[in-house]
């Protein structure tokens, strides 16, 4: 019973991984270059919503507003730290994400101070149900129907809205994308405009969970590449299924082999992905550039 | 970002760690002092760091681990085994290296993006594991773990000026193994590999070897950075090796400037010492302060310290005036020069053809002698549903120049391909001089006698002429990198027969002399493809396969390059070039086969192969008329 | 003095330190259509790829009405030019009328009577609709990038060696069609190939690209030589 209600909460986990995950393959489809800072701007976030929070009160209303102003900061990363200069190529464009998430790390220390874990207000219910012998958290159940939510709208977009096939079109041959006429620079701002929330999300799922600190998102942005791994790195949406399997296993290593072995099993399951199936469970294969 | 690995950073190199030996004369404050030591410290893996990405184009998030494996495993030893420090420590190093090894061999194979995360990932794991439960025993788990002071014929190693000597000591010896290794041939080659996998791969190189072999000398340097670390600190706790100061360690690189030893060692000094001096005014800004310069220098300024640095140098030297004998006095000349030595040497090319006895001449000759080289039967490769090559049979006889033309898509590359081993065939076979060449490596191939060309260069643009050449010059490239860091007889040896191969091949082709030292950035294309041939050529070839040597070049420099086919020829080596230009093919080849959609349509002298109406139907169309 | 049309003065490419095209000039009025034929490697697909910004250009001029065209490809397809490119860059993992969709998204306004037109013109895209385009044959995706590039309504369009891989009948009908339809529309075009009979047979004017500059085009034996030396 144990194990099926950790396998539960593993599915429930592998999901925030997955959206994670999710971020980190539309960035890198979109823009180019998968971005190291994603968890952090996620958690840069959240510690703006906990201000908002103290200041006047109620989580919810701070939450909305953090979304909104998460979108211009989404925009903001783009336009002041991506796009000048981008004909640098794309070890340039990772060391910039990578300079990103250390900047991200001290300006968190510095302007949030130093009394750092602070608990986070809940957002979701306390309490669970009880499904034969297996309670279910709500927190859990609700956050597995945001995810699944999300999921479903941006398939949505992609099968549905001109700027969701823009963003396909780019992912796919982004040269012939802009002989169509497809604006890529405009659209690497929108594609961090929608990252910019995303990544507020799994910051307020996360934080009540394990506080809220500078570090917090370490843990989940490796999760998040080894699923984006499991995924192929090229399917959008095999990242939500390879978060299920980083977020399942790694639940149940913890559990019965110790929780320093978490990192260590998820690092083992994208190695072995790699030496096994080197485009994924989803992924396509790659022409190699010769 | 990967764009320069620096030849000659010796001298500056030097002058950096004079200054870091001087600066106790002029640094007196104790804590200063002892800033000095962690920036020395960190300088020690920032060095190995720079040879794995600058010199080799790979990425590491994750040095500390290496860190973290030396200090531990020297202070495990010596708090539970007893073992004296001189001892653990080379334990300590070579477990480091030993590591890198095991890591870089499950990474190396993927893209740098890949081996980003790997490392990083890699590095997280480590502080779990060494603060967690399972190896305790060893590590003192989140307790830490004590490093008892050293010492050396009475003098004390862990503090004073002892530790800051034996820092610098440590930092000189890391700094100059990875100078060193920058000139080998496992240096050079790697940064071929860098340059491009698949060239360095047709040219003999190992290319997975090398570059296992690059980390596991950063891994190494870093298990010694992580010694004198334990030294330092009298205390390890697993915090001190978290995955950040891997980043950290990555930014100091950058920001000290890639590819240039020496520029990590001042990036490291100045990021110890600036965020040092603002801790002093301000509380915790330090590392907000690096992450601010580290982003500034990788948006706006991609070069680092050490470039900035070289242009200041460059400067004063223009100010100084022009008498000075300069780099920059290369550069001013390049443009010019270059235009002006080919041009020369291209008229004479273009007088010559006829005189040196066209391909019609010689011919007469060769045709007695219809000894086959290579035979290729019923060649087929597939692309999923798509026959690049349908069944190809030819052959390519000994002596002579063989023309492979065809429309684009006809199927030329992926026969160059499939001959020199860079792709394997769906089916069919190869033979060369009677063997035949099955599944063999690309490397195998070239020790058989094969070299190429290829369409696009892929020189070393931070490389010399003779240096391109050079490399493309070894028998062979196994061995150990130890005995070629330690300059064996044997080793200097095979260098020396390298570089002496290189001047052959490029005193043959008559490439100017004067333009042997000038880096293969600053060349012409017509100069660039010559020293691709010359480069295959050094492999002394049985059978030189071209692909398209005329692309991009104009009437001259074609003619130039046809000359340069002949003498090839002359020299009794066999040729396979593929070309475009129909013209070219006249001038230089013996036999000419016409390919269309992956089948031979026909072969045959040029004259001939060009009289044919098919071989017009296939380059000019069939029109609407069937 | 009003040039309507794409005007390509005295242009230069390097590519990588090669020079590819060297003083190119080259007229295609609205309306009209113009072959551009030359041997493999002699710069066609440079051309066509300087002129819609896929290329730089190191010198010389592209104008479009009398206005400079833009460098960025997005700009040039959004002022009327549309570049249909070698290999035919049809988006495999999309359907065949996402791939249309996609061709109408340039910003110059839709027009569904356009793309009606376009289905009768070419039947074989229409009912191909609702396939994944990578699982077209080779004549079928050619059809469906002419049909991408057209439905942007274009004031030109540049079609890169439409030739390759196609079998005859195939490329017959695919040729056939596209200049019947540029005709009735009105949309100039400058098609580039290997192929110099086809264009010989369909195009109002016709040039030889050689050695990086336009020539006029010599009939069948002199045309033989510009190839074969």
């Amino acid at each position: 019973m144990l194990a099926l209600s950790v396998i539960i909460s593993g599915i429930a986990f592998g999901l925030v991984i997955g959206l994670l995950s999710f971020v980190l393959v539309f960035l890198n489809k979109t823009t180019g270059v998968a971005n190291f800072a994603a968890g952090n701007i996620g958690m840069f976030e959240t510690f703006i919503v906990y201000r908002i929070y103290l200041y006047q009160g109620d989580a919810y209303v701070a939450a909305g507003l953090g979304l909104a102003l998460s979108v211009l900061f989404g925009a903001l990363l783009y336009l002041v730290v991506l796009r000048p200069f981008s004909s640098a190529g794309t070890a340039n464009i990772l060391v910039r994400t990578v300079a990103l998430y250390l900047l991200l790390a001290a300006m968190a220390n510095v302007f949030f101070g130093k009394q750092q874990p602070y608990t986070f207000p809940t957002l979701l219910p306390k309490g669970g149900a009880s499904l034969g012998g297996i309670v279910i958290a709500w927190s859990d159940l609700i956050s597995v129907g945001l995810v699944v939510a999300i999921g479903a709208l941006f398939v949505a977009m992609f099968r549905f809205t001109d700027l969701g096939l823009q963003f396909l079109a780019v992912a796919q041959q982004a040269p012939i994308a802009r002989l169509l006429g497809v604006r890529v620079g405009r659209l690497s701002a929108i594609a961090y405009m929608i990252a910019g929330p995303l990544a507020l999300l799994i910051g307020l799922l996360m934080a009540p969970k394990q506080l809220l600190f500078s570090q917090m998102m370490d843990p989940i942005l490796l999760y998040a590449f080894a699923a984006a791994v499991v995924g192929g790195f090229t399917s959008l949406l095999g990242t939500f299924a390879g978060g299920i399997v980083i977020g399942v296993v790694t639940n149940l290593v913890s559990t019965y082999l110790g929780g320093d072995l978490a990192l260590a099993s998820a690092l083992a399951i994208m190695l072995v992905t790699l030496a096994v199936r080197p485009n994924g469970l989803f992924g396509t294969a790659q022409v190699a550039r010769l | 970002m990967l764009a320069r690995a620096r030849e000659n950073v010796g001298w500056p190199l030097l002058g950096i760690l004079v200054l870091l030996g001087l600066a106790p004369l002029v640094v007196t404050e104790v804590s200063m002092r002892s800033v000095l030591v962690v920036a020395m410290i960190y300088a020690i893996g920032a060095v190995g760091l720079d040879v794995l990405t600058g010199y080799s184009g790979q990425f590491s998030f994750g040095q500390f681990v290496y860190f973290a494996i030396g200090a531990y495993v020297m202070s495990s030893l010596r708090e539970f085994g007893g073992v004296p420090w001189p001892a653990a420590l080379v334990i300590g190093v070579t477990a480091a290296g030993a590591v890198a090894a095991l890591v870089a061999s499950a990474l190396v194979r993927l893209r740098f993006f890949g081996s980003a995360v790997g490392t990083f990932f890699l590095g997280a794991v480590a502080v779990d594991l060494l603060s967690g439960k399972r190896l305790e025993q060893w590590t003192g788990g989140s307790n830490g773990l004590v490093a008892p002071p050293v010492s050396l014929g009475g003098i004390d190693l862990s503090s004073g000026m002892g530790l800051y000597f034996g820092a610098l000591l440590a930092l000189t010896a890391s700094a100059l193994v990875c100078l060193r290794y920058t000139r080998t041939r496992a240096g050079i080659a790697s940064r071929v590999i860098k340059q491009n996998e698949v060239v360095a791969a047709v040219m003999g190189i190992r290319v997975v070897r090398e570059k296992v072999r690059a980390h596991v000398l950063a891994g190494s340097v870093a298990g010694l950075g992580g010694c004198m670390l334990a030294i330092n600190l009298g205390y390890l706790s697993p915090e001190t090796f978290h995955v950040t100061h891997s980043i950290m360690l990555f930014g100091i690189v950058v920001v000290g400037g890639l590819g240039s030893i020496g520029g990590p060692i001042v990036g490291s000094v100045f990021f110890f010492v600036a965020t040092y001096a603002l801790s002093l005014m301000y509380d915790g800004v330090s590392e907000l302060f690096f992450a601010l310069i580290l982003l500034a220098i990788v948006i706006f300024f991609n070069g680092g310290l050490y470039d900035l640095g070289e242009r200041v140098a460059r400067l004063v030297r223009t100010l100084a005036g022009p008498s000075l004998p300069s780099r920059a006095g290369r550069a001013g000349g390049g443009p010019g020069s270059p235009a002006g030595a080919a041009a020369g040497r291209d008229a004479r090319g273009a007088g010559e053809p006829q005189a040196s006895g066209g391909p019609d001449g010689a011919k007469v000759i060769r045709g007695a002698s219809d000894d086959v080289l290579l035979r290729l039967e019923d060649l087929t490769v597939q692309f999923g549903g798509v026959k690049a090559l349908d069944g190809v049979s030819l052959d390519v006889r000994r002596g002579e120049v063989h023309a492979i033309i065809g429309p684009n898509g006809a199927g030329k590359t992926t026969l160059l391909n499939s001959i020199s081993g860079v792709q394997a065939p769906s089916s069919g076979t190869i033979v060369l001089n009677g063997r035949p060449l099955g599944n063999l490596s690309v490397s195998s191939r070239r020790k058989l006698g094969i070299s190429r060309t290829f369409q696009h260069p892929s020189l070393v643009g931070d490389l010399d002429v003779l240096g391109n050449v050079a490399i493309g010059a070894y028998e062979s490239h196994d061995g150990t990198v130890w005995t070629e860091l330690a300059g064996t007889r044997r080793k200097r040896r095979l260098q020396r027969r390298a570089r002496a191969r290189a001047v052959a091949a490029l005193e043959r082709l008559e490439f100017p002399r004067a333009r042997w030292h000038v880096l293969a950035d600053d060349i012409t294309m017509g100069e660039q493809k010559h020293v691709d041939i010359a480069r295959a050529m050094g492999g002394e070839p049985t059978l030189l396969l071209l692909d398209e040597p005329t692309a991009g070049l104009g009437t001259e420099e074609i003619a130039s390059v046809a000359k340069a086919i002949r003498t090839v020829r002359d020299s009794g080596v066999s040729i396979l070039v593929i070309a475009h230009h129909v013209g070219f093919v006249r001038q230089v080849a013996d036999r000419c086969t016409v390919l269309d959609f992956g089948k031979v349509l026909v072969c045959e002298t040029p004259g001939q192969v060009l009289q044919d109406p098919r071989v017009k139907e296939v380059f000019m169309g069939t029109g609407s008329r069937r | 003095m009003t040039s309507s049309g794409l005007v390509v003065e005295d242009l230069y490419v390097r590519i990588s330190g090669a020079r590819i095209i060297e003083g190119l000039s080259l007229s295609v009025p609205v309306g009209e259509i113009v072959g551009l034929a030359g041997r493999n490697g002699a710069g066609k697909t440079t051309t066509l790829r300087a002129i819609s910004g896929m290329a730089g250009r190191s010198g010389g001029s592209v104008r479009l009405d009398g206005r400079p065209l833009s460098t960025r490809p997005e700009n040039v397809a959004r002022a009327g030019v549309a570049h249909v490119p070698e290999g035919r860059g049809v988006f495999a993992d999309l359907t065949v009328d996402e791939n249309i969709r996609l061709g109408m998204l340039a910003g110059r306004g839709r027009d569904e009577g356009l793309r009606r037109r376009l289905e009768e013109a070419f039947p074989a895209v229409a009912r191909l609709r609702d396939q994944k385009a990578g699982r077209l044959s080779g004549g079928e995706q050619q059809m469906l990038a002419l049909v991408r590039g057209l439905v942007s309504r274009p004031k030109i369009l540049l079609v890169d060696e439409m030739s390759l891989g196609l079998s005859p009948r195939a490329l017959r009908t695919a040729i056939e069609t596209l200049v019947a339809f540029g005709r009735a529309e009105r949309v100039g075009m400058l098609i580039v190939d290997q192929n110099s009979r086809m264009l010989e047979e369909h195009c109002d004017r016709m040039f030889l690209l050689k050695d990086g500059r336009v020539e006029p085009w010599r009939a069948a034996p002199e045309a033989a030589s510009a190839y074969f030396d």
